[in-house]
């Protein structure tokens, strides 16, 4: 259950980005927070507690990363990261370091918005039905461990139900290869990128409409995987 | 330095005037003092007394005086004491048998004291070169700079052979101003085999220079020829060993510099690398900022013309693409594409592409048919992004709205092909080469300008990654790219 107006730090040494982001999580329902650096975010996370933050890991001087492992050992904060860089690095050490979902600037404000949802919607505590979860026609019993298709249940193997469940768990937002590898098959084969291939094709396979184009178990590419929701707030602009 | 030098070869001893008087000297002696014993010495006795300047001469002067030592030490055995004494007769054949063993015993102690003294000689002499080697060793070590250890070495070699030193590289003999075709032949003979050829050597003794390996240095393998004009042998032979080990150890240490030249190198490259990937980065972030902050705006802008607000937001989607296209080729063409390559299911990878195309692709129905069956390739999945976005994008400009653009992907003979199919106008007179070259388009081209940057990355990243692209018409109309993934093993 979201609180209304949920606060959503905002760092990003661009007085332009911030502005701009922070109208557009208002309009959203958001309450904004600016910080210019990652010294006045902690500052701020310290004092104030916000529900999410929005950090641009351009900051001079891994800033950006530092200010991620820090916010995260205190607290279950919902962190996005921006990146101006098109390479899958960053991205890939923010979200090892405890960040929730990423955006590639330029991005599309919406996006932004739909993936904080999905980060704070993690973030918040479980209810009743928390143990089962809808994504259209398929549907998962985390206390049953079992998975539902049209009504009817779909066989998998226990890593391929395995992968699904992580993949539910943390669902709209996009969980790096390693980190799955490691969740369903173990540390040791935290580089076996083969094995996650195998099983996601398998799932698409029973899962999905048209397992060509998924349109449930969506890839990053060089950063992972993500189980797509349709989002649960509509934006205040139309999308061509 | 004289303890650079190499050590001296001091004569052998030759029988001289004053040796010579010193052997009379000590048989003289012997034979006084065997004449004062006679009555109680026997003459086997004798002889062993005679034997005595032998040793000494043999032991001090070598093989030449002991010998004469010995035939005076026999001349006087047989006149003073053996009947007939005074004269050089000899009466009895038991005597006569005393005198022969004398002279053979004499003879085996001279051989026996000169190689003694021949021996001692030697050993003195191997402590020297050791002494040399190692304190030759220990310079090499000293010099990081391989043109400066060759002349260091050079150097060393011209003193201790006595002749002139030259290095060859191995690769230039045909072309390196040598002596004779023989030399040629010569140096090519001792690089071939490691071993000594040339003037003074066993082999191809006709050359006028003599020809040792060096061993490698500087990536090029090494000769060193030594001449000393007319004299029959420029290494003398007891140098010979010496000069060989001087050689193997002057290679080690050549290939050693050679390496931590190289391994200095390298540093240097890698960290203008490092320089130049930061820059990029930097750059890429400075052009993105401002399209971020564009985005945005474009993002909370309410307006009722959506029309030129979704023209706008795709407009900047296509400078990000454009930038992303200039990144990467700036990085190849330096050679910086750090390539990772992983099992990729290209469903996940055409799914990407089409969902980062979603906005531009809305004239254009999409078709997509992959193989349920198809087998992983192994790929950097960054780039193949790029590449497949480049390649969708290039479809759309270049078919009319409203014509389907396909992708598929089919095992082909156990390798795979994705390919790309528009019902544009084709590629028309352009060669499929010419294509993927930077800066080029096909025909019809000035309906939707562009560079030409777009398929260049494709063609770069398939170069860096082997994969095969093509590029060819489609019946009836319209042009079908394709990437070849070779079969994984």
């Amino acid at each position: 259950m979201l609180n209304n107006g949920p606060r959503v730090l905002i760092v990003d040494d661009e007085m332009q980005i911030r502005r701009l982001v922070a109208l557009s999580l208002q309009r959203g329902g958001f309450e904004p927070i600016e910080a210019a650096s990652a010294q006045a975010a902690a500052a701020i996370a310290l004092g104030q507690s916000p529900d999410a933050a929005l950090i641009d890991l351009g900051l001079p001087d891994r800033d950006g990363l530092e200010l991620i492992a820090m916010l995260r050992r205190r607290s279950d904060i919902a962190i996005i990261v921006l990146s101006a860089r098109d390479g899958t690095d960053d991205k890939v050490a923010a979200l090892d370091l405890g960040a929730d979902d990423y955006v590639t600037k330029p991005f599309d404000t919406d996006e932004l918005l739909a993936r904080l949802r999905s980060a704070l919607r993690r973030r918040a505590p479980h209810d009743a039905a928390g143990s089962r979860q809808r994504f259209g026609d398929v549907a998962i019993d985390h206390d049953r461990r079992l998975v539902e298709r049209d009504g009817r249940e779909v066989h998998l193997t226990p890593k391929e139900y395995a992968l699904f469940a992580e993949l539910a768990r943390h669902a709209g937002k996009v969980i790096t290869h390693a980190q799955l590898l490691r969740t369903v098959w173990g540390p040791a084969h935290e580089r076996d990128i083969e094995y996650l291939r195998v099983a996601t094709r398998a799932l698409r396979l029973k899962l999905e409409a048209d397992p060509a184009r998924p349109a449930l178990i969506r890839n990053e590419p060089g950063v992972g995987y993500r189980l797509s929701v349709a989002s649960a707030g509509s934006s205040s602009d139309e999308s061509p | 330095m004289a303890q650079e030098d190499y050590p001296e070869q001091t004569a052998a001893p030759t029988l001289g005037r004053w040796s010579f008087a010193a052997a009379v000297a000590l048989v003289a002696i012997a034979t006084g003092i065997g004449l004062l014993l006679t009555p109680w010495l026997s003459l086997a006795s004798l002889g062993f007394l005679s034997l005595l300047p032998v040793i000494v001469m043999a032991d001090r002067g070598g093989l030449s005086n002991g010998l004469a030592a010995a035939a005076l030490g026999a001349l006087s055995l047989n006149f003073f004491f053996i009947p007939p004494i005074f004269t050089l007769a000899v009466a009895r054949p038991d005597n006569a048998v005393t005198l022969a063993v004398f002279v053979g015993v004499a003879m085996a102690v001279s051989s026996l004291a000169d190689r003694r003294r021949l021996q001692a000689a030697q050993s003195e002499r191997a402590a020297a070169e050791n002494a040399l080697l190692a304190s030759l060793s220990q310079q090499l070590a000293r010099i990081a700079d391989p043109a400066e250890l060759r002349e260091f070495l050079r150097s060393r070699l011209v003193r201790w052979s006595g002749s002139e030193v030259r290095f060859l590289a191995a690769a230039d003999l045909d072309t390196a101003i040598l002596l004779s075709p023989m030399d040629v032949a010569a140096a090519r003979w001792a690089h071939a085999h490691g071993e000594a050829a040339g003037k003074g050597g066993a082999v191809m003794p006709g050359a006028d220079a003599l020809y040792l390996p060096l061993g490698a240095g500087g990536g090029e393998h090494v000769i060193a020829q030594f001449w000393n004009g007319d004299v029959a042998a420029p290494i003398p032979a007891e140098r010979l060993g010496f000069i060989r080990q001087v050689l193997d150890r002057g290679g080690d240490a050549l290939q050693r510099a050679d390496l931590m030249a190289r391994q200095a190198t390298l540093d240097e490259q890698r960290r203008h690398d490092v320089l130049r990937e930061t820059l990029l980065n930097s750059i890429g972030h400075d052009l993105r900022t401002p399209l971020a902050t564009i985005r945005a705006a474009l993002g909370t802008i309410r307006s009722d013309d959506r029309e030129a607000l979704a023209g706008a937001k795709l407009e900047v989607d296509r400078l990000d693409r454009m930038i992303a296209n200039v990144l990467d080729l700036a990085r190849l063409r330096a050679d910086g594409a750090r390539i990772e390559r992983v099992p990729v299911d290209l469903t996940d990878v055409v799914d990407a592409a089409i969902d980062a195309m979603s906005g531009t692709l809305t004239a254009h129905p999409l078709s997509v048919d992959i193989d349920p069956e198809l087998p992983l390739v192994l790929a950097d999945a960054r780039m193949l992004h790029h590449m497949l976005i480049n390649l969708i994008d290039n479809a759309r400009k270049y078919s009319p709205a409203g014509s389907p653009i396909a992708i598929a992907a089919r095992d082909d003979d156990g390798e795979v092909l994705l390919s790309i199919t528009d019902r544009g106008p084709g590629l028309g007179a352009a060669d499929a080469n010419e294509l993927f070259a930077a800066f080029r388009r096909g025909t019809d081209s000035d309906r939707t300008p562009g560079s030409g940057l777009g398929l260049a990355v494709v063609a770069g990243f398939a170069d860096a990654m082997s994969l095969t692209i093509g590029a060819a018409d489609d019946s009836p109309s319209g042009a079908v790219f394709t990437i070849r993934f070779p079969a994984r093993c």
